[in-house]
């Protein structure tokens, strides 16, 4: 009855948001290593997961539920490219960086206000007469 | 119009009388359909309050380090135990009112 | 059942390993007392500026710090099974001492440090190149400390789902 699917835009929305809980450490360790010889930043991957995951025809409710949530974790990959200017091999940019950790926080809370909302929603259903 | 469609018309008669007048194997399989609903919903609202408390432990252990995945497991049982409790008032509702019938 | 004593034993070694709890916290934290180190190091220099002997007799020279980056402990990545490991933050593998840059020679042959020459050896240290590297220092830290703020905030703002 209520486990069928009503959780299922919540489960996704938490997958969402583990993904970018995971990228806050990962760009927090990218600001730490700022000056650190030779160390190559790392970003979190999880966006193209979902969008080939939401791939379909289906209406967007039964695309939803149709995901394999377990598969669905965010990765973490390391960014080789080397734009940038010096000359220890470290390619961490704190600008880049800040602006990002801003971002994502960002995100974060607009995850976090979606998932009360659904809630709220459950909640009114539930105690309305 | 044709004549021999009044011969149907009494087999349908007959089909919708007898779908009409519950038959023991009818009245069972709604009661039982009804009653593993029921099963499965507290089974339910058991395992997602197991989850939740697994979630307490596990950040209470130092395993998380997200609190929403913990806030999440909490509101998922709050209101799987709530729709329960719900139903659960609906039903004794109903129940009582039906007692109260005077023939 | 077995494994649930397991996992509690492997969390309670864990988390004595670390002490912690919040790894994004820890990284932010770690790489705080690294600039600050190296903050202390560039004021040490500066105020060695001209120190022509220190306590073994030799000329002060420029000191500088390696960054290295903090080993992901493996046992805890099986724990977690994180899928690439997300890091641990910086640490400070050594203090060096500047040794490819020249010293600065001064002609001055009644210094008491003056060699056969009559030349003093004072440090190689560039108070411009100093001053530089303390302005980059001071905003790494800076970019450290709004890291562990976001960090903080993010989780606080988790607590709040459904409320």
């Amino acid at each position: 009855m209520i486990g069928s699917n009503a959780f299922n835009y919540i489960n996704l929305i938490d997958k969402a948001a583990d993904a970018s809980w995971k990228r806050n450490e990962v760009i927090a360790n990218n600001i730490a290593n700022v000056d650190t010889p030779g160390y190559k930043r790392k970003d979190v991957q999880f966006q193209t997961y979902l969008q080939s995951a939401l791939l379909g025809d289906n209406s967007l409710d039964r695309r939803v539920a149709d995901i394999d949530l377990g598969s669905l974790d965010a990765t973490v990959y390391t960014d080789n490219s080397n734009l940038s200017y010096r000359l220890d091999g470290n390619n961490v940019d704190i600008d880049t960086e800040s602006s990002n950790l801003a971002e994502n926080q960002i995100r974060y809370y607009s995850l976090m206000d979606s998932m009360t909302q659904e809630f709220s929603r459950l909640k009114t259903v539930l105690t309305a007469r | 119009m044709n004549i021999t469609s009044i011969g149907n018309l009494a087999d349908v008669g007959k089909s919708v009388v007898k779908s009409a007048i519950p038959t023991s194997e009818n009245r069972n399989a709604t009661f039982e359909n009804m009653f593993q609903s029921a099963v499965n919903m507290v089974k339910e609202t058991n395992a997602y309050t197991n989850e939740a408390e697994e979630a307490e432990t596990s950040y209470a252990l130092g395993l998380t380090t997200s609190t929403h995945d913990l806030q999440v497991a909490q509101q998922k049982a709050n209101m799987s135990l709530q729709y329960t409790v719900a139903v659960r008032n609906a039903v004794l509702d109903a129940y009582k009112e039906i007692m109260n019938l005077q023939f | 059942m077995l494994f649930n004593v397991f996992i509690v034993i492997a969390a309670a070694i864990e988390w004595r390993r670390n002490m912690s709890f919040m790894d994004g916290m820890n990284v932010s934290a770690s790489g705080m007392t690294a600039q600050r180190l190296r903050l202390d190091i560039i004021s040490q220099n500066i105020a060695n500026v001209n120190t022509t002997r220190d306590e073994n007799g030799n000329v002060y020279r420029r000191k500088t710090v390696v960054f290295s980056e903090k080993d992901v402990t493996p046992f805890g990545d099986i724990l977690m099974k994180t899928a690439g490991a997300v890091g641990n933050g910086v640490k400070v593998s050594q203090v060096s001492e500047d040794r490819e840059s020249a010293l600065r020679k001064v002609y001055d042959p009644s210094h008491p440090d003056a060699d056969e020459d009559g030349y003093v050896s004072y440090p190689n240290v560039n108070v411009v190149q100093e001053m530089t590297d303390m302005i980059d220092a001071t905003r790494s830290y800076e970019a450290n400390v709004t890291a562990f703020n976001a960090t903080k905030s993010m989780a606080l703002k988790g607590l709040e789902v459904g409320r």
